[in-house]
């Protein structure tokens, strides 16, 4: 059976995963390190997000601006109103969704780069937003300490045990990627990212599934973007900009928008780089608009395409 | 003859120009109706408002009795009105048998759950789909290839296979939008064929726009002749052969010496 084997398969790789990260935040030197792959985890749970929206052939611009949602949200809830962190996340990513539902309802009939120009001024908005409504989100100075999550008194803030969160989140948001792509809703999917026109006279009501994608895309960016707050315990306009929106897909391109694993690579790729490339702040954007040109001239497949490359190559007659 | 498609009175205008003009028609069950007319008269128009890819100006359009008119393209082909384009329309990316069983893709015993875990009811569904995808890749000839990429195939087959995603999805009624443009004269004619064979052995209507006189005489049952966006003529292949009008719309009104 096709659906069994597919099925050991994955339980075998997650646990095998789960083994190996579970001596993670031992074995590195220093609380910096698991700072860092704590961030990784967060960006991989970013860009996968954001291939499930790419993955009906639309490229958000916003993407950040979801997760920031999600993150005002989440510490808001906790700070004002008492709700536990740990619903609180989930709270968010639930009102990301359907925020999401709203605004793609409106605007995913725009393709190309029209769909990217909206979800480009989505972004702005957000940040004019955060800025502004001071009584809300206390302006520039932004929301300073938010609590961690703690389930049952246990809790989360710890780097090397956040990492543990970090860790099954984002194992989930992978495994639910995985399952999606090869679901009847990956097929509609892929139908309406490959030829639109021909989907919709499969009977695909290509509206509707377009609208799924951004809602489950954004939600997941949103339940992202709360567990950043709880971990780092401060939000600001600045956590969450265009920058951050650049960056989720300079991590798809540079891992490889074919396959949700190109995300996870490029998440492991461009996320330690700002923290490596310290010394040569300021440069860090141009950094990565050299990357981004690089990978696009020489690996348009971007970093999961380099083994096919390799065996074209090797095994050219 | 009942109806299975009633177009009554349909108009469709762009700014001044009327590209259909209160053109009414019926296609009945189990028939083959072809739609010819220069090149202009509005047969394309004509099929992207019966599909609901734009909405008439005015007129009704009923399709086994049921209103269609503002309807979204796929609601209306899972009504059972499926339709083919102009162009080639494959999903270039996928291979040939993954194209058809997207065509297929409404009459899915597949559950969403069940496919996300990949339990083994959904690989049963999934095996039966396939099997009879495979039996439509057969009928239309191109089962040999059902591995290959769907972009990297031949033209000719290219057009198979579009005709076979839209059969997989059992349609009542299939509009097929020159099906045999860019064929030469043996493909084109071993598509008519083909398009006769389907619709015997899946017992659909066809609603046909092609050039290829030649084709739409030997498999149409009726025909019938748009012009500037009206209907000017109705009827038998060998009736409309002969119809003043029809040879004047083709041929324009001046003598030609």
């Amino acid at each position: 059976m096709i659906g069994k084997t597919g099925l050991t398969v994955r339980l075998g790789l997650v646990i095998a995963a789960s083994v190996v990260a579970a001596f993670v935040p031992g074995l590195l030197p220093n609380l910096f390190y698991v700072h860092i792959a704590n961030l990784t985890l967060l960006s991989g749970i970013f860009a996968l997000s954001l291939w499930i929206i790419y993955s009906v052939g639309q490229l958000s611009f916003g993407h950040a601006a979801f997760a920031g949602v999600g993150a005002y949200m989440s510490a808001l809830l906790s700070m004002r109103l008492g709700v536990p962190p740990a619903i609180g996340v989930i709270i968010a990513c639930l009102a990301t969704a359907g925020m999401a539902v709203l605004l793609g309802a409106v605007i995913l009939r725009l393709r190309g780069v029209y769909f990217v120009l909206v979800t480009f001024l989505f972004g702005q908005m957000f940040t004019l937003l955060a800025l502004n409504w001071s009584d809300l989100t206390n302006g520039a100075n932004g929301l300073i300490s938010i609590p961690a999550i703690t389930v049952g008194g246990f809790s989360f803030g710890p780097r090397p045990v956040f990492f543990y969160l970090a860790f099954a989140v984002f194992l989930a948001v992978l495994l639910f990627a995985w399952g999606l792509k090869r679901s009847t809703f990956g097929r509609a999917f892929d139908s309406i990212h490959q030829n639109i026109d021909l989907a919709e006279s499969c009977g695909i009501d290509t509206a509707r599934y377009q609208v799924i994608a951004f809602a489950i895309g954004s939600g997941i960016a949103g339940l992202g973007g709360a567990l950043t707050a709880h971990y780092i315990r401060f939000v600001s306009p600045d956590t969450f900009t265009f920058h951050n929106s650049v960056a989720f897909i300079t991590m798809l391109v540079v891992g490889g928008r074919s396959l949700f694993w190109g995300a996870v690579i490029g998440a492991a790729v461009i996320t330690p780089l700002p923290e490596l490339l310290r010394d040569f702040e300021g440069l860090q954007h141009i950094i990565y608009g050299a990357i981004l040109i690089l990978v696009l001239r020489t690996l348009p497949g971007g970093l999961i395409s380099i083994p096919s490359v390799l065996r074209r190559k090797g095994g050219g007659r | 003859m009942t109806a299975l498609l009633d177009v009554h009175r349909i108009s469709k205008r762009f700014g001044g120009l009327m590209a259909l003009n209160e053109v009414t028609f019926k296609v009945g069950t189990d028939e083959v109706i072809g739609l010819i007319g220069p090149n202009g008269a509005g047969k394309t128009t004509c099929f992207n408002v019966v599909s609901g890819n734009t909405s008439p100006t005015s007129g009704r359009i009923s399709f086994d009795g049921q209103n269609i008119v503002g309807l979204k393209p796929s609601r209306i082909v899972r009504m059972g009105l499926s339709r083919t384009y102009q162009a080639t329309s494959v999903f270039p990316d996928s291979t040939v048998l993954e194209n058809v069983m997207r065509g297929a893709f409404t009459r899915s015993e597949d559950s969403l759950f069940g496919s996300i875990i990949g339990s083994p009811a959904s690989g049963t569904a999934r095996n039966k789909e396939r099997a009879a995808c495979m039996e439509i890749l057969e009928q239309v000839g191109i089962a040999h290839v059902h591995d290959h990429l769907a972009g990297s195939l031949p033209y000719g087959y290219q057009r198979r296979l579009g005709v076979a995603i839209a059969f997989a999805s059992r349609p009542k009624l299939i509009m097929m939008d020159e099906p045999a443009a860019g064929l030469n004269p043996e493909e084109s004619q071993a598509m008519g064929a083909l398009i006769r064979a389907m619709h015997e052995s899946e017992r659909a209507s066809v609603l046909i726009v092609e050039h290829d006189m030649r084709l739409v005489m030997d498999i149409c049952h009726r025909i019938i002749v748009l012009d500037h966006g009206e209907l000017i003529a109705a009827g038998s292949p060998d009736e409309i052969r002969n119809n003043p009008k029809v040879i004047e719309a083709y041929l324009g009104t001046e003598l030609v010496t």
